[in-house]
């Protein structure tokens, strides 16, 4: 129905093919995005960076016909568009490629990319036709295998050609790629590289999301970055910016928060948790790094750098493959999260705060009680909500948490005060050390400075407390110390409560020393051969 | 061959034969040839049933209702033939069109109301083993039409004819999940839900039809079941639930959906029968039995994770899946794997 759009002919590099405009979008009244645009041009590829939460992924979800916008409009071309599905936005051309691959992996690749589509003989799926018609499609990607093997037996890096294989038979003009680097090697990215590059060339738009600044620069033609759901660059050149001017536009924050935290110095206690030359299956190497109670340490590093999965090591969650882990001065081995809390006193406050942090459909209570039901039951044998109470009332009631009553069920609150209800659980637990993954990430101005404030307070009573944060600005402000990460390695370590320029400059410094000195000495080691 | 020798029943059906000649050894009557009839006619209505569960499974759905949907055909077959006096080609034609009846409504309440098949089907399931109770004030009909007896009586030797129906109706299921787009469909579904929605598949449709050939096979295996009772009784089928989900779990069905070996129900079917018998056959008392039909299903299933990690099927991610497993773990992943052709 759209052939007339698809062929259309014109110079490359100058026809608009999917342009957002002026779009905003709130969910639960919280804005997520303002006014942000994102115009493609057809024949480039696009870069769309910003932190996690700085709206990319709700732009995509509207590109893509997942979300409907609150205001502002599509075009395709000159024609004014509104998807009101996925499917909608396939047929205009639009094909997106998730993090999460969407594969039948008992399928084969040939049926994976021809799902819902299956050629058809005389009412049977014709197998044969079915290995022919794709066949073309893998050659395209650079998939040599052959079309009848099954789909879990390839990588994630594969995964991904394969699910760019699928958008093309869908003869998509549009491509968007979120964040297809993440889970794949240097030589499957150099591989997709030349991939994209090829389609670009047949005049394919790609809008590529991405972390990682110098694989931006590699392939892409100019960048829109968002921060806060605002744009901050819209299709700027990247032959005009730095990347240091994308670094500060993506990181440098309007807002003034709150702003003591390691202004004031803190005395810090004894060590409470210390890692010497810790490796793990996850893949970290050589990590020291200690925490000293009455200490904040900000655990700074671009998504992907692996904090989150040092994280999880520390609580038993990842096998910790050499090196030390010693707890209050004792060498330690954490087995699981509840080995962590109960034996050694360190909660993580996680992340995903509705997959990992909370049951949203149980009450505030039950939430927040969870993890001194087993300290009460050791004192009387029994729990009961009495009992529970005056546990979990003071956490709840220091972080303010906005609520009817406690038997209300977590789902019911709004993003930030769900995210109260997830430190308030490790406060009622009496954590020595505690570890915030990402505590600010998708909640409000306000309720962001009451959890400053939280952590803040937090160390002056004594716990130790490991920040991972994405938002610089955040860890120099409530920092004692900010140790930089990156490729899962400590690339450097300084004083916090500085200035934010002098810090910013430093650590910026330490993450592109170490992404231009990453050698791509993987090539061999992986190049393995193709199956038949 | 080599596919027969890595599915997940090939051991068991070994050690069943094995068994079985062993046993043969032993006791003249276990090898006897009415012997081995009545473990094949065991067998027949067991696939059936299993197959009926499996459709559903294929789904990633579960169906409690196998068993009542049974019950209700039971009793709409003896009426039509008995009391209504229709011809019994007729009587059967009906009962299976009950049976799809039965099916669509479970499937169209799952999709539309997105409960559980649990839910669903255990409110369903009782509901019309209480309409089929309802009619017949719990008298059996008696009066059961020749050809369902010779069909459920009849044998050439060892052989029991109603191997003829279980066998096509594990042909026509297995095809179907091979060869029919709505057979890709179910199991797409069942694989992986959002990518068969993403490619333009429709969930809703996938779940009815589950449902509604899950209930026409319910209905085939009362049918054939009213020739092994020679009775029509509405008590058929209350004790098909845990029959229903050991065959085509012993079979090699995972129950997180997109698999559907047909041809593991019947070779678990004969097993499950075969192991029945030989355990009536050596004076084992009924409740040993049930034990050892429980313990049957998990060695099963251990048996299939065993075989899924040793064939290096399951790749476990540590950490969220969508930060992947970090660049080194990613190398030592992609060395064990077949790697890119690099142009």
């Amino acid at each position: 129905m759209n052939d007339q759009l698809r062929e259309a002919p014109g110079a490359k590099g100058s026809i608009p093919t999917l342009v957002l405009q002026n779009i905003s979008k709130a969910f639960g009244g919280v804005a997520a995005l303002t006014d942000a645009s994102l115009e493609l041009v057809r024949g480039e590829i696009h870069a769309l960076i910003g932190e996690n939460g700085a709206g990319k992924s709700t732009l995509i979800n509207i590109a893509t016909g997942v979300h409907r916008p609150d205001r502002g409009t599509i075009r395709i071309g000159e024609q004014v568009v509104h998807f009101s599905s996925p499917g909608a936005a396939a047929e205009h051309g639009v094909a997106v490629v998730h993090q999460e691959r969407n594969l039948v992996r008992k399928f084969s690749l040939a049926e994976n990319l021809l799902l819902g589509r299956q050629p058809v003989n005389k009412g049977l799926v014709s197998y044969r036709k079915m290995v022919e018609d794709a066949a073309p499609w893998l050659e395209r990607v650079g998939l040599r295998f052959d079309p009848r093997t099954e789909a879990s037996q390839l990588s994630p890096g594969q995964a991904q050609l394969l699910e760019i294989a699928k958008a093309l038979t869908r003869r998509c003009q549009v491509l968007l790629l979120d964040e297809p680097t993440s889970s794949i090697t240097d030589a499957e990215f150099e591989h997709l590289v030349g991939i994209l590059r090829e389609l670009r060339d047949s005049g394919t738009s790609i809008v590529f999301v991405s972390h990682k600044l110098e694989e931006v620069y590699a392939l892409c033609s100019r960048a829109t970055v968002l921060r806060d759901g605002r744009n901050v660059l819209n299709g700027a050149p990247l032959s005009e910016v730095s990347q240091g001017d994308i670094v500060r536009a993506m990181v440098g924050r309007h807002i003034e928060l709150f702003a003591s935290g390691g202004a004031t110095k803190r005395a810090a206690g004894p060590a409470h948790l210390e890692l010497r030359g810790v490796s793990t299956e996850l893949g970290h190497h050589g990590v020291d790094l200690t925490v000293h109670r009455g200490e904040i340490v900000g655990l700074y590093g671009l998504v992907g750098a692996g904090r989150t999965e040092l994280a999880r090591a520390i609580v038993g969650l990842a096998k910790i493959t050499g090196g030390e882990l010693r707890v209050a001065g004792k060498p330690a081995k954490v087995r699981n999260p509840y080995d962590a809390l109960r034996h050694h006193r360190i909660g993580y406050v996680s992340e995903d705060r509705k997959d990992e942090g909370l049951i949203l459909t149980h009450s505030i209570s039950r939430n927040v009680g969870m993890t001194v039901w087993k300290r009460l039951e050791a004192k009387f044998g029994w729990i009961s909500e009495t009992r529970v109470r005056p546990h979990i009332a003071p956490p709840l009631q220091r972080l303010d948490v906005r609520m009817h009553r406690v038997s209300q069920p977590v789902g019911s609150l709004s993003g930030g005060n769900q995210q109260k209800v997830s430190a308030a659980k490790w406060i009622a637990a009496e954590a020595e050390l505690l570890i915030f993954d990402e505590p600010t990430v998708g909640i409000d101005v306000a309720a962001k400075d009451a959890m400053h404030r939280l952590i803040a307070e937090l160390a002056d009573d004594g716990t130790a407390i490991l920040l991972i944060s994405s938002d610089l600005r955040e860890v120099v402000q409530l920092a004692d110390r900010i140790v930089v990460m990156g490729d899962f390695r400590i690339l450097d370590e300084l004083e916090g409560g500085g200035q934010y320029a002098p810090i910013s400059e430093r650590v910026m410094q330490a993450i592109t020393a170490a992404t231009l000195a990453a050698q791509p000495d993987e090539h061999d080691a992986i190049a393995g051969s193709p199956v038949h | 061959m080599n596919r027969v020798l890595r599915t997940q029943w090939a051991p068991l059906l070994a050690a069943t034969i094995v068994a079985g000649i062993v046993l043969s050894l032993a006791t003249k009557q276990f090898g006897s040839s009415f012997n081995v009839y009545t473990i094949l006619q065991t067998a027949a209505v067991y696939t059936v049933i299993g197959l009926s569960q499996m459709m559903v499974l294929a789904v990633a759905d579960m169906s409690l209702a196998v068993g009542g949907i049974a019950s209700l055909v039971t009793i709409a077959t003896g009426n039509l033939y008995q009391v209504q006096h229709w011809p019994i080609g007729a009587a059967i034609a009906g009962s299976l069109a009950l049976g799809l009846a039965c099916g669509l409504v479970n499937g169209a309440i799952i999709a539309t109301t997105k409960l559980s098949g649990f839910i669903v089907t255990l409110a369903t399931g009782t509901a019309f083993t209480g309409i089929a109770y309802g009619i017949t004030s719990s008298i059996p009909y008696s009066n059961i039409a020749s050809v369902l007896t010779n069909l459920g009586q009849g044998r050439a030797a060892f052989f029991s004819y109603l191997l003829l129906p279980a066998i096509a109706m594990t042909l026509a299921v297995g095809a179907g999940f091979r060869w029919l787009p709505i057979g890709r469909s179910l199991l797409a579904v069942g694989g992986n839900k959002d990518a068969a929605v993403l490619s333009g598949l429709s969930e809703k449709r996938a779940i009815v039809t589950a449902h509604a050939v899950s209930g026409v096979l319910a209905a085939v295996a009362a049918v054939l079941y009213i020739g092994v009772l020679q009775s029509a009784t509405p008590a058929t089928g209350s004790d098909w639930l845990i029959i229903s989900f050991a065959v085509p779990i012993i079979g090699g069905t995972a129950l997180v959906g997109g698999e559907a070996p047909a041809s593991g129900c019947f070779v678990a079917a004969i097993v499950l029968s075969a192991i029945n018998d030989a355990l009536i056959v050596l004076n084992v008392n009924t409740e040993a039995v049930q034990m050892a039909e429980g313990l049957l299903i998990f060695a099963a299933v251990i048996a299939g994770k065993l075989g899924q990690s040793v064939r290096g099927g399951t790749r476990r991610s540590v950490g969220r899946p969508s930060t992947g497993p970090g660049r080194l773990g990613q190398i030592a992943q992609d060395a064990a794997t077949p790697g890119l052709g690099m142009p």
